[in-house]
């Protein structure tokens, strides 16, 4: 497999927020409160997506969004404008501490029973779309950790192969490796789901249990 | 490399490029973006197999995760309050910042805190090179040097 660093391509855009993420950790070591409280309005929506993803429990989700975001305060005077990015390094706190988690914890029911009364116009329809989330939820907590963090900070997160790999401190080619192999899982996983919008029913790879673990 | 082998390679890339990234292009290495993307479009099987990885995209797509609610979005910030009072009171290093800013309110402290480091270092060599001079001394001659400096009584008689 042939390595490539394309996702690590600053944009001006890119490189100009990660300026002003600079400049906004230097306002809050000043005493600023108002800039923390952009860089929560800015980078907590993909903390708590990151914490959602890779633990399944929402409350769990939270604590893990509010103690990253408690380090993040507590680093504020430390940090070195230009070192890293703001962004890579939230993420990367809250995917440690949700690794943490995982390994601490022990297995749990993953999907626990919704309420199928609901206040919307099209009750069914809603309930479809909650059990198919959940049942694409349930496919996602079931990887290996460590390629379902690939898949969360990939394809969830949208971010370059280069920061996905550095945040999980993995080459840029054993990343692919575990996208690759977490993909043919959920879609092994989701067969059926999965058949019925390809229109497709056999194409689903077939994997052993023992290669779908590594 | 031939040309057949070339392309060989690039089909064997976009394959491997479908199966990790999925087809959105958008989360695709840019250099393959760039290069891909044709490759694929003129073969059928990788045009199948891209619509087939689209599938997967929709499906991940369907479990969206519920937004951050504003009460969490209100603890976190409670906690930075809390924070900045506490450090504002406590830290020793908010201390020694706050000092500094009064008895050297021009910026950096460097500068002024390198000199005086100079300073001393260089009131300590000289001390040490004056040292020298009196060393030739006895003890019985210092001592009456320092008598006679502190006013002292018991003075020998060839002083008084």
């Amino acid at each position: 497999m042939s390595s490539c660093e394309g996702g690590t391509v600053i944009t001006p855009t890119f490189g100009r927020q990660a300026g002003e993420d600079d400049r906004l950790m230097a306002s809050l070591a000043a005493g600023d409160e108002a800039a923390g409280r952009v860089i929560v309005e800015r980078h907590l929506s993909q903390v708590l997506a990151v914490a959602r993803r890779m633990l399944g429990d929402p409350s769990e989700a939270e604590d893990v969004a509010q103690d990253t975001f408690m380090r993040a305060w507590a680093a504020a005077g430390r940090w070195e404008p230009g070192r890293a990015k703001l962004s890579t390094w939230l993420h990367r706190i809250a995917m440690n501490q949700c690794l943490d988690r995982l390994r601490k914890k022990k297995p749990e029911p993953l999907h626990p029973d919704y309420d199928a009364a609901s206040d919307g116009p099209d009750p069914e329809a809603q309930l479809q779309d909650r059990q198919l989330a959940e049942c694409i939820d349930g496919a996602i907590q079931s990887l290996p950790e460590r390629q379902r963090a690939a898949i969360v900070l990939s394809h969830y997160q949208q971010l370059g192969n280069s920061e996905a790999a550095d945040i999980l401190a993995i080459s840029v080619e054993a990343l692919e490796s575990l996208l690759s192999r977490g993909r043919k899982a959920l879609r092994l996983k989701l067969k059926s789901e999965w058949s019925e919008l390809t229109g497709v029913p056999d194409r689903a790879p077939t994997m052993t249990p023992e290669r779908a673990e590594r | 490399m031939s040309d057949r082998q070339t392309q060989e390679k690039r089909r064997d890339r976009a394959l491997v490029v479908l199966e990790t990234y999925g087809a959105d292009m958008a989360r695709w290495p840019d250099a393959d973006r760039r290069d891909l993307a044709a490759v694929i479009e003129q073969d059928p099987v990788l045009s199948e197999r891209m619509r087939e990885e689209r599938a997967l995209d929709t499906l991940l797509a369907s479990a969206p995760v519920e937004p951050a609610s504003y009460a969490l979005q209100s603890r976190i910030l409670d906690q930075l309050q809390g924070r900045q009072v506490a450090d504002a009171v406590l830290s020793p290093v908010n201390f020694w910042r706050q000092l500094m800013s009064v008895l050297w309110p021009y910026g950096s402290a460097v500068v002024p805190a390198g000199a005086l480091a100079v300073s001393v270092v260089l009131g300590g060599a000289f001390g040490a090179l004056t040292t020298t001079a009196v060393n030739g001394w006895t003890d019985e001659q210092s001592y009456e040097v320092m008598a006679m400096a502190l006013g002292d009584e018991t003075l020998t008689e060839e002083w008084q």
